[in-house]
């Protein structure tokens, strides 16, 4: 296998962790696409410069984070700017990472759990703002309640993740 | 930066996003703003139906970036990416062979989830061109799309009979798909196309949008003209023996805008042994604002004909197929 090859094993590895890293801090979808591709090729770039006895992803992140700044700065598209935020984001993400390796796909098996543990209503707004896709307006017509009332219901869903992502470990723990 | 600033920097990132996203939240610190974000990101990425889709468009799009470094056009900074949006529509167009020719070995895409944001509300003309003897040897439908995917395909069935059409698209939630039998089907995910897909073509295969492009990467040989009216044209021509699969596709874009102005796939022998398609080519014809309620089935149950006229001449026809430069 050609070095490209093994590089394309070694990114696919982290695709998942990557993009929800970027996902965390740029909310524009064209500027995730943009910097995802962005980050891979500066890294396919710098490939050579890797130390091996690291692990891979905080690398990853670390350039992801260059990236960021970079499109945020050219583009003139919004992301998160405080690199306090940006710091906990990535601590957070180390977490959901595993040191041992652990793939973010076992880790985040626990955000099933916590989802079931939501109440009817806040599963109904990440149902129809998640999955479905709808934004809170449209979200809040088909369920009969008021604009604000949706958003609320998915700041308490938001809310109730992070606590019982937080109590299992998953995320950061709190003070 | 004070929690203040933090509240309104992901307000303001909200409202860009389509309020699908963080509210500003009270009294947040950094660590559990962060938590918040991450939570946000990881529902993105476990219920959002087509998030899969889309991380693996990108990575296909980065590697072929990396593979397209070493012959970058001189002085030109070739950004394949960008054709990786646009994909959803190239091989929507695909799909149209789809309908009455499928093989085993047609490797082609019925799947289509999006095109660029950006684009806006747009309609093509697609011309399906088969072997002289078939009847009529020119079928021609539409491809309506508007922003991030919603779109409606009208297709003409083999036989010609515009009064026998099949009509399929997604709206704001839902893929549908109105048969020729004139039965509305509907559902929240594919699953409703492929199951009408199969039903036409037996067990023909039906792979996703990511493995398409990976086969193209893989299969194809791409390169791309700079036209000096502000437009990329990407050729690529089959390297491999693939047997059914198109053995060209043409794709012309508008580089700042990244609206496909035309797409062309050609087969060459032609496939299919019934129908013979020889090429299917897209062009955008207009751009216009759709009525309220367009990328709904119910628009087009009863929709006339008269609603859905083309013009007569499309301002921007396929251009023909030259022989890609490598």
């Amino acid at each position: 296998m050609d070095k490209l090859g093994m590089f394309e094993i070694l990114i696919r590895q982290q695709t998942d962790a990557l993009r929800t890293f970027i996902r965390a801090i740029a909310f524009d979808k064209d500027l995730v696409d943009d910097v995802f591709q962005d980050t891979i090729v500066a890294a396919w770039k710098q490939i050579d410069a890797f130390d091996r006895t690291r692990p891979i992803g905080p690398w990853l992140r670390g350039i992801a984070r260059n990236c960021l700044l970079g499109a945020s700065r050219q583009k003139r598209r919004a992301i998160v700017s405080d690199e306090v935020v940006t710091n906990h984001v990535e601590k957070n993400m180390s977490i959901l990472d595993g040191d041992a390796g652990e793939a973010l796909n076992e880790r985040t098996e626990a955000m099933r759990t916590c989802m079931e543990r939501l109440g009817e209503e806040e599963r109904e707004a990440v149902d129809l703002c998640y999955k479905r896709e709808m934004r809170a307006n449209r979200a809040a017509e088909v369920a009969h309640v008021s604009h604000d009332a949706m958003r609320k219901r998915l700041q308490r869903a938001r809310a109730s993740l992070y606590e019982c992502l937080q109590r299992r470990g998953i995320l950061e723990a709190g003070e | 930066m004070t929690t203040e600033n933090i509240q309104t920097d992901v307000m303001v990132d909200a409202l860009l996003a389509g309020e699908t996203v963080l509210d500003a939240e009270t009294q947040l610190d950094p660590k559990r703003a962060a938590g918040l974000l991450v939570v946000h990101a990881l529902l993105l990425r476990q219920e959002a139906p087509g998030d899969a889709l889309a991380m693996e468009r990108s990575l296909a799009g980065a590697l072929t970036r990396i593979r397209a470094e070493p012959s970058r056009t001189a002085g030109r900074s070739v950004v394949l990416r960008r054709v990786m949006p646009l994909a959803a529509a190239i091989l929507l167009v695909a799909s149209v062979a789809l309908w009455w020719n499928i093989s085993a070995e047609h490797r082609a895409v019925a799947e289509v989830t999006s095109t660029h944001t950006k684009q806006g509300p747009r309609r093509y003309q697609l011309v399906v061109q088969r072997t002289p003897a078939a009847v009529p040897a020119t079928l021609t439908g539409t491809y309506d799309v508007n922003g991030y995917g919603q779109f409606v395909v009208r297709l003409p069935l083999p036989t010609g009979d515009e009064n026998n059409r099949v009509v399929y698209g997604r709206g704001e939630t839902d893929w549908w798909i109105i048969t020729p039998a004139g039965v509305l089907e509907r559902g929240p995910a594919n699953d409703i196309i492929l199951k009408w897909v199969r039903a036409v073509a037996g067990d023909a295969p039906l792979p996703s949008i990511d493995e398409t492009l990976s086969r193209l990467e893989e299969d194809y040989d791409v390169s791309i003209e700079v036209l000096p009216d502000g437009g990329d044209r990407y050729h690529a021509v089959l390297t491999a023996a693939i047997p059914g699969a198109a053995t060209a596709f043409e794709l012309t874009i508008n580089r700042e805008s990244r609206r496909v102005r035309s797409v062309r796939w050609v087969w060459d022998p032609p496939v299919g042994s019934i129908a013979a398609v020889v090429s299917v080519a897209g062009n955008l014809i207009e751009r216009r604002p759709f009525p309220d309620g367009w990328f709904e089935p119910e628009a087009h149950m009863s929709a006339s004909e008269d609603e859905l006229a083309l013009p007569v001449s499309p301002p921007d026809s396929s251009p023909a197929l030259r022989p890609a430069s490598r």
